[in-house]
């Protein structure tokens, strides 16, 4: 019998052994809060991660060790979220007892059920993970820059390479008078003019994907965006565009109007442009839609409310999960030479982040695509189904 | 007449070049990807290929390689801008993939003809 007791009492010193190892291996430690005293109790390990020298358990007041470990600007939240009910996970900077801070994350997970006096939690020391996420952060924003300006740089060197070539030539003309060709001097101010617009044009364009601020938002019909988009849209024998649209200024929408149309025309030119070959419809409809639950859309997030939505359906040639990850890269395009600057949805982009919507897009290869564009609707009284 | 070949996806470099080279006396077909710059060389008939790097469809290095395998004793030209890299790694890519000279754009067109005479020669 007795031996009985001690083999199981040597069994739970192995168990509490093994816990320990894994605890000291994951960087995790536990706390108990005791609602009633305002005392927190940290386990052994919890200490550890914290540098205090401690062979045991520490209570202590939940106030004092907010104040001495927790960082100042992160004492609010975490002292609030550590006497909530369970299932909200949260990271925070700890101080700890040696002055160096470090990144812990705290899973409140088990509560005295009976009276609530008692609430439980695991932490986790996550600083490394931390800066993994953040070099992995800044190495993508470089990334993009590197993208972006790279992007710049090749529009930019056509545009005076081609300019610089008509200069010479140009120049060139006119050093003998007598053979001047003055048409062919009119075509190459005229080409030198083409130059200097696209340089505009291609100014506006990094203006308008770089527009993230509140400016020139306004409230705007819908409606008579999609009409002004439609009108600039190239016509084609075999494409028929089919606009669904409420009574005019049904859907009002937070944007920046001009931006916006912009942007339609873009995704309008794309529709058009995929069924160039194949010939079909492009639907456009607009409706009002409620967003219940926060989700990730393939630009921006949809958050919980109303939405003015437009929906953009073409039956062309689709795009693979690769493409859609990317159409909204400035200066990436799949458009024949000479179609595209790759600007257009960097366009969408900037203008829906600008506005606070988002925009969603399904599509396969060989079955179309549809583009659905959310901006935050203006009216808090309207009567719309959930999105889908 | 020498024959220049110019794969640009740029439609206006494209113009450009062919009004530049026939001002000086050259003939010019222009390509605007790869794919029509494979179609567009004639062995008996293009004496110099002038290539941009950075296109969609089919891409400058690719065409490098392609053209130099299918005509190894091919005179080509690279030119490029740059694109999610500088132009430089292009260049060079291009230049050990066979191309006899390479520029940057923007490009100095005295040294592009002085390439142009001294290859066509």
């Amino acid at each position: 019998m007795g031996e009985a007791v001690l083999e199981q009492e040597q069994m739970e010193l192995n168990d509490m052994a093994t816990l320990a190892l894994v605890c000291r291996s994951a960087l995790l430690g536990s706390w108990r809060l005791q609602r009633t005293s305002g005392t927190i109790t940290l386990s052994q390990e919890y200490c550890r991660l914290l540098r205090i020298p401690s062979s045991a358990e520490l209570m202590l007041p939940h106030d004092v060790f907010c104040s001495k470990y927790i960082h100042p600007e992160d004492n609010w939240f975490v002292r609030d979220y550590q006497i909530s009910p369970p299932g909200r996970k949260y990271s925070f900077r700890a101080i700890c007892a040696d002055g160096v801070e470090r990144w812990l994350e705290s899973f409140p997970v088990q509560t005295d059920n009976v009276n609530r006096e008692m609430l439980s939690g695991v932490v986790q020391d996550i600083t490394e993970r931390m800066a993994h996420e953040d070099n992995l952060r800044n190495a993508r924003k470089m990334e993009s820059i590197r993208s972006i300006a790279g992007g710049i740089a090749h529009e930019f060197n056509n545009i005076l390479y081609s300019m610089a070539g008509y200069l010479g030539l140009v120049k060139e003309m006119l050093t003998d008078v007598t053979t001047l060709d003055m048409t062919e001097l009119a075509d190459c101010v005229g080409e030198m003019e083409i130059s200097n617009q696209r340089a505009v044009r291609l100014i506006k364009k990094i203006q308008a994907f770089s527009h993230s601020g509140r400016h020139g938002i306004a409230i705007v019909d819908l409606d008579r965006a999609i009409d002004m988009a439609v009108k600039t849209a190239p016509v084609y024998e075999n494409i028929n565009v089919r606009t669904a649209l409420p009574s005019e200024g049904a859907v009002r929408v937070y944007v920046n109007e001009a931006i916006l149309v912009e942007g339609l025309c873009n995704i309008i030119d794309n529709g058009i442009a995929a069924m160039e070959k194949s010939g079909g419809t492009l639907d456009i409809r607009t409706d009002i839609v409620f967003a219940e639950d926060n989700r990730p859309a393939a630009c921006g997030t949809v958050k919980t409310g109303y939405y003015g939505r437009v929906l953009i359906r073409d039956e062309g040639c689709g795009m693979d999960r690769n493409t859609i990850s990317r159409i909204f890269e400035p200066f990436y395009t799949t458009k024949q030479a000479g179609d595209g600057t790759g600007l257009g949805l960097a366009i969408v982009y900037g203008m829906v982040n600008a506005a606070g919507g988002a925009v969603e897009v399904e599509s396969q290869p060989g079955k179309g695509t549809i583009f659905k564009l959310l901006l935050p609707y203006c009216s808090n009284q309207v009567q719309g189904e959930s999105v889908q | 007449m020498t024959r220049i070949l110019v794969i640009d996806d740029d439609v206006q470099v494209c113009t450009m070049l062919e009004r530049f080279f026939a001002r000086k006396g050259y003939e010019v077909d222009v390509a605007y990807d790869g794919f029509q710059g494979i179609t567009k060389f004639h062995p008996e008939k293009t004496n110099l290929v002038i290539t941009d790097l950075v296109m969609p469809e089919k891409e400058g290095i690719e065409t490098v390689m392609e053209l130099r395998s299918r005509h190894p004793d091919v005179k080509i030209i690279a030119i490029s801008g740059g694109g999610r890299v500088g132009p430089e790694s292009y260049l060079e890519i291009a230049r050990e993939l066979g191309a006899q000279r390479t520029f940057e754009k923007p490009v100095d067109f005295d040294e592009l003809l002085g390439a142009v005479e001294e290859l066509t020669a």
